[in-house]
C-alpha cells in the first residue's frame, strides 16, 4: 500500500490533530508538513516542496473515510 | 422553487441515459501540479473526457484507473470502500487529486481540486461517478416523469 509511514503518522497525531476538524493536514514520511485551511491550500504547498513524491493530505476527522457504493447493472428502466 | 438574486447558473437538461443520469465531464491535473510540471519542464498531460454518473448515493466522486492513468497522478490518500463485490472486506482505494470540469456548450464549471477514488467501474458499465463532494456546489434535479435531469452548476 502506497503512504504507509504516512498514513502511520497521520493515525499516531490523530487526537493532537483533532483540535483542527476539518482542516487538511500534509503529511510527508513520519513528519506533518503543514495544516490548511483547504484542500488546495495543502496541494499548494505539497507540490511546492515535494513535487512527484508520494505526499499524504486528508481532511482532519475523528474517523476513517470510508466509501459505499451500491452500484449493480446500469441497465435500468426507471 | 424561485431563486432570487441569484447568480445565473448555467444548467444541463439532458434525458436519462439507459444507465441514469450521465454528464460529460473533463478531468485534469490540478493547478498546483501542473505549476510543478511546468517549472521542472516536464510535460503537462493532456485532460482526459469521461461520462460521469451522476450518484448522489456516493460521497465520493470516483473515476476507473484507465482514465486516470494517463494523467499520471501520484496517490494523496488511501480510502477503504465497499462495494457489492467487496463484501464485508473493504477495498483500499487509493485517491488522487484532479481538476474537474462540467462541459456545457456555453460555459465551463471548474471544480478546481476534488480528491478523487480510483476505482474500477468500467466492467460495471461505468467511466467515472459524480458524488456528493461535486454535486454539494451544484443543484441537481431528477425528473423521472420526463426521463430527464437538470444539473445547475
Amino acid at each position: 500500500m502506497e503512504l504507509k509511514q504516512e498514513l502511520k503518522t497521520y493515525k499516531r497525531h490523530q487526537r493532537k490533530l483533532l483540535k483542527h476538524e476539518g482542516s487538511y493536514v500534509l503529511i510527508f514520511g513520519r513528519k506533518i508538513i503543514g495544516i490548511f485551511k483547504s484542500y488546495d491550500d495543502a496541494l499548494e504547498v505539497g507540490y511546492e516542496k515535494f513535487g512527484l513524491q508520494p505526499f499524504f493530505v486528508r481532511q482532519i476527522s475523528s474517523t476513517e473515510p470510508v466509501a459505499w457504493f451500491v452500484l449493480t447493472s446500469p441497465i435500468c428502466h426507471t | 422553487m424561485v431563486r432570487v438574486n441569484q447568480p445565473y447558473m448555467p444548467h444541463l437538461n439532458v434525458p436519462n441515459s439507459m444507465s441514469g443520469p450521465n454528464v460529460t465531464v473533463g478531468i485534469g491535473i490540478t493547478a498546483s501540479h501542473q505549476k510543478w510540471l511546468v517549472n521542472a519542464n516536464r510535460s503537462v498531460p493532456h485532460d482526459v473526457t469521461v461520462h460521469a454518473l451522476v450518484d448522489t448515493g456516493s460521497c465520493f466522486t470516483c473515476v476507473d484507473p484507465q482514465f486516470l492513468r494517463p494523467l499520471k497522478l501520484v496517490a494523496k490518500d488511501n480510502v477503504a470502500a465497499f462495494t457489492p463485490a467487496s463484501g464485508m472486506v473493504p477495498q483500499i482505494c487509493r485517491q488522487f487529486d484532479v481538476r474537474i470540469q462540467i462541459v456545457h456548450p456555453l460555459a465551463i464549471r471548474r471544480f478546481h481540486s476534488v480528491p478523487v477514488l480510483e476505482l474500477p467501474l468500467i466492467k460495471k458499465g461505468y467511466e467515472a461517478i459524480l458524488g456528493r463532494d461535486v454535486l454539494s456546489e451544484c443543484l441537481f434535479i431528477y425528473d423521472g416523469q420526463s426521463k430527464q435531469f437538470t444539473l445547475s452548476f
